[in-house]
């Protein structure tokens, strides 16, 4: 949707006259909505989203909002579209927090390494689960290393649309024990190679520790407390 | 859940139950019980015959998984000649897993049961996917008719309460379901409910309290009446309009309509203006001086208030007054009734109200014919449930006799029940106790025209066990046992979650086209030689199964706030929705850096793009937008618009807070707002007007390499696909991005989700599948 302009400009006046007219009455934002204004201002020490607990660097003018309304929840690592600070291919990207489970990484990853090469990773019930890349896909691993996390990453290069406007994604799983943060964002715009913000993104994923929630008291614990 | 039926034929809109599925008559075969009592777990169908004089083959009524096949038995098979008559022992059984709302609630298992096949077709075998409308076999013969076949569907008591929502009575909840909601709406109005003459200010709740100021609108007004009985409202929204119907429900369980129902025009199609038009009402000033600022609901939530009377997604805020004011019948006259007013809830302080329950089909309410019939414990396949006995009692002495059972199951309104009724009752299927289930036939009934004689009994027994299969079903923990099984009348659990239009993750991948074109512009050299001509290409679809698992709830959920809930409708705004992100892949536009909105490019599920939809948006969320920002956002858009440079949206920048920032973001990430947004816009564009109209598809072709690539064009899809992408219905097609790719969508989705759509050959002639 692009060329709404003209439409939409003489909404926009309407809109803005009225609003302008109950601006100043105490208009509600829901409570999700707070969630989301508030979520975008603070930076708490410990970002949670779902299960997944964890903490993560603001890096090249970036910080996350966490929302847990929704389904799933999520959290946006906002990058800054404009200024000197703002990469000229990563987008601010979602992370979402899954099981680890092997099944579930290679979905999230929509791929699948066996024996050091990566396949589609496509499940079906009439086909089979794996299927080669095409191959101007190049798929190609990344290699992430966490303080307390496995890292599962690769890049896929677009096949298909408008060739001007291919990217390379970058696809991204974080384990740490039975959950994992998983997400995606383009590095690359194939028609300008040379410039290449993997690194950055590499950089941001690389900052993530994750905190496990305190241990609940055991049974006996408890009962010898009586 | 998307249905089809058991081998019909199309009627009017393409829909194969709106034509009936045809029903054998009661007393051949019509479910749930025959002339002599027995209960009969399904329906024998008529198979129309086709255009070329040949039956309509037997299809799946929905996706799943062959579970049991019985190849038929050749002719001459003695136990299959009762009473000296061929009856064709082919079967399928077909297991089906799907969603019917969000939720492991609304996760439901259900079996549908193909029985008395002349063939089986090659293809169905144990284990084998089937998808809905795919050919499972040809009807067969049932006591020597020809072109019949006994369609039945079942489950067990934990599928029952989840596709139901109870496994009991009637619906005496206080509210409704909210997993799972579909259809229409419904409204238990409970005795007292104050009727007035005007519509009343949505701020205000009970209209006879205190006026709150001099303006008109929040005037006292004296109450026209009170409603004397319980009553039933039901909403119904289609093709633009909304209809209020009012019932009651006499003491024997049949419902009256009350007046005439009440249809306002385009009510459906404005709702998004309806809201906005409510939500100004909390600013406009006229609630002064009482409330000069009232706690406001956002537009969304009073749009949720208008399409399900209740908020769903959204909250309403404890502290909020909305008042769901609307124009309905009841015996003391037609009035504005406040239909907000939930049970024991009242509002500062004032008395509690006795309650207004909002319902749904999903909840299967008693009142609009539902019965759940669990009263025969006995063993035997007669039945003796006292609910069916006393529909049949037409002169209530207490016996139902042959004469009377044949009388009554012809009457209309005993039909109308039988045909809501979902029974629990044994298995006809099992090879067990067949004398404990069918011995009943030896003795003399009331019911019974005649007892069998011992040969004969014999003689049918030996017939029930050919037939019987259930002990030869897989282990299955939602396989019904033969003696605890729910049966669901077949027609009207089709037509009912048709109305459904939940679509699982797999429903909406089987929707993506296998291609789609593309035209590639011509390269042209720094001479402005044209080195390659433009052409046209066709590249295979790959949908991103990580984001629809990540947005298909949230897409369901928008859906269905957003009606969009008609196949037409889901066809329109998912063929839109697959172009506009890459077949799900892209949430945000791609390399959009040099685009003169940048960096309001588009996101979301249809790609909102400028400041003025984005802020349009966050308003209807009811987020706060400084207007100044707004006004100098529209003056840069301005400048953007003329110029083809974005430097100055890109200056604004910096005075755009962090937080309409990563509002902004949440379009392209926040599965939520990634489809909310996108239904947003479908609702204040009004793109389902030009959804709705009937599609006529139109073969085109488009030369790839020598070969002609055919595809269907269709003149009201083309205007909704303008609506989304240039923000208006226009035929000018080549302002529309990647409208072939849209065509090819739709024609992909409408395969899945309609019936059938007839298609035109290469020489014009129509098909029922489309040339590809």
């Amino acid at each position: 949707m692009k060329n709404i302009y003209a439409k939409e400009m003489k909404e926009l006046f309407l809109i803005t006259c009225f609003v302008a007219s109950i601006f100043f009455t105490d208009a509600v934002a829901q409570k999700r909505f707070i969630q989301i204004e508030n979520s975008s201002l603070k930076i708490p020490e410990k970002y949670t989203i779902g299960t997944c607990s964890f903490k993560i660097k603001n890096m090249f003018g970036g910080y996350l909002s966490t929302y847990s309304d929704g389904t799933p929840p999520v959290g946006i690592y906002n990058l800054p579209a404009t200024g000197p600070n703002a990469p000229h291919v990563l987008q601010s990207f979602g992370i979402y927090c899954q099981s680890g489970s092997d099944n579930e990484v290679d979905f999230e990853l929509g791929a699948k390494q066996v024996n050091g090469q990566w396949f589609r990773y496509d499940p079906m019930p009439d086909r089979p689960d794996l299927m080669l890349f095409e191959k101007s896909a190049h798929p190609q691993n990344v290699t992430l290393k966490g303080k307390n996390w496995t890292g599962v990453a690769l890049t896929i290069d677009d096949t298909t649309g408008d060739e001007e406007k291919r990217d390379r994604m970058f696809h991204f799983c974080l384990i740490h024990k039975e959950q994992a943060l998983c997400g995606s964002t383009p590095v690359v715009w194939l028609a300008h190679p040379k410039r290449n913000e993997l690194w950055m993104m590499k950089a941001i994923l690389q900052s993530v520790v994750f905190s496990d929630p305190p241990a609940p008291l055991s049974t006996s614990a408890s009962s010898a407390a009586k | 859940m998307h249905t089809a039926d058991a081998g019909n034929t199309a009627g009017p809109d393409h829909d194969a139950c709106a034509s009936g599925m045809q029903e054998c008559e009661p007393g051949n075969g019509a479910y749930p019980v025959s002339y002599n009592l027995g209960w009969h777990g399904g329906a024998h169908l008529i198979a129309p015959i086709a255009a070329n004089g040949h039956t309509e083959p037997v299809r799946a009524i929905a996706d799943g998984q062959v579970v049991y096949v019985r190849r038929t038995s050749p002719h001459g098979t003695a136990a299959l000649q009762y009473g000296n008559v061929r009856t064709d022992d082919g079967c399928v059984v077909i297991r089906h897993t799907t969603e019917i709302g969000e939720g492991d609630g609304a996760k439901v298992t259900f079996f549908s049961i193909y029985m008395h096949l002349q063939t089986v077709v090659g293809a169905i075998s144990v284990g084998k996917q089937v998808y809905r409308k795919d050919t499972v076999g040809v009807a067969g013969h049932i006591y020597g008719q020809p072109g019949k076949i006994h369609f039945e569907i079942v489950c067990d008591q934990a599928n029952l309460e989840k596709l139901v929502g109870r496994t009991t009575g009637p619906l005496t909840g206080a509210r409704g379901r909210t997993d799972a909601i579909y259809g229409d709406i419904w409204f238990k109005v409970t005795k007292g409910a104050k009727l007035f003459a005007n519509e009343p200010h949505p701020y205000r709740r009970d209209d006879s309290e205190p006026p709150l100021g001099p303006d008109p609108s929040v005037q006292s007004q004296r109450s026209i009446g009170s409603t004397r009985s319980d009553l039933f409202v039901q909403m119904h929204y289609e093709k633009g309009d909304c209809t209020l119907t009012t019932f009651e429900l006499g003491r024997d369980g049949t419902r009256t309509p009350v007046g005439d129902p009440l249809t306002a025009r385009g009510y459906e199609y404005d709702l998004y203006m309806e809201a906005t038009r409510l939500n100004a009402k909390y600013g406009d000033g006229s609630t002064a001086p009482a409330n000069p600022s009232p706690k406001t609901p956002s537009p969304s939530l009073i749009y949720e208030m208008l399409r399900f009377g209740r908020p769903v997604g959204e909250t309403m805020p404890s502290d909020v007054k909305f008042g769901h004011w609307r124009k309905i019948a009841t015996p003391e006259g037609i009035g504005w009734v406040n239909l907000n007013q939930p049970k024991n809830e009242g509002h500062y302080g004032a008395t509690p109200y006795p309650g207004i329950g909002v319902y749904s089909d999903a909840d299967f309410p008693h009142w609009a014919g539902w019965s759940l019939i669990d009263d025969d414990s006995t063993p035997e396949s007669l039945c003796n449930s006292s609910t069916i006995r006393k529909w049949l009692d037409l002169n209530g002495d207490g016996h139902v006799t042959h004469d009377e059972a044949v009388q009554a199951l012809h009457n209309e309104n005993v039909k109308k029940r039988m045909a809501r009724a979902i029974c629990k009752f044994p298995i006809e299927w099992s090879k067990k106790s067949i004398e404990t289930r069918w011995g009943w036939l030896k003795s003399p009934h009331e019911a019974l025209a005649a007892p069998l004689s011992s040969e004969d009994f014999a003689r049918l027994k030996d017939h029930i066990e050919a037939l019987a299969f259930w002990e030869e079903m897989p282990s299955d923990p939602d396989l019904p046992t033969d003696d605890d099984c729910w049966h669901f009348p077949p027609k009207a659990f089709i037509q009912h979650f048709r109305k459904c239009g939940w679509l699982s993750d797999d429903e909406i991948l089987k929707a993506f086209p296998p291609t789609a074109l593309r035209y590639q512009a011509p390269e042209i050299d720094l001479g402005h030689h044209v080195q390659v001509p433009g052409h046209w290409i066709s590249e295979r679809v790959t949908p991103d199964k990580t984001n629809l698992q990540k947005f298909g709830i949230e897409l369901n959920i928008a859906m269905r706030k957003f009606l969009i809930v008609t196949p037409l409708r889901q066809a329109a705004f998912l063929a839109n929705a697959m172009q506009e992100t890459q077949w799900f892949a892209r949430t945000e536009e791609k390399d959009a850096r040099d685009q003169k909105y940048y960096p309001w490019s588009g996101r979301g599920f249809l790609q909102l793009t400028w400041p003025a939809n984005y802020i349009k948006y966050w308003r209807f969320r009811g987020r706060s937008v400084d207007p100044a920002l707004a006004e100098r956002l529209n003056q840069a858009s301005v400048k953007a618009n003329a110029t083809g440079i974005n430097a100055a949206l890109t200056a604004l920048e910096i005075d755009v807070p962090a937080s309409l920032q990563a509002w902004r973001n949440a379009l392209s990430s926040h599965p939520l707002d990634v489809v909310d947004s996108a239904g947003a816009y479908w609702a204040w564009s009004g793109a389902s007007s030009n959804a709705d109209q009937p599609p006529v598809m139109q073969r085109e072709t488009e030369m790839i390499g020598n070969l002609q690539k055919p595809y269907y064009s269709c003149q009201s899809f083309g205007l909704v696909a303008a609506t989304v992408n240039v923000g208006r219905p226009s035929t000018a097609s080549a302002h529309i991005n990647g409208l072939q790719a849209r065509y090819q969508a739709y024609t992909a989705v409408l395969i899945q989700l309609m019936d059938l759509i007839p298609f035109p050959s290469a020489n014009g002639t129509p098909q029922s599948n489309p040339d590809l």
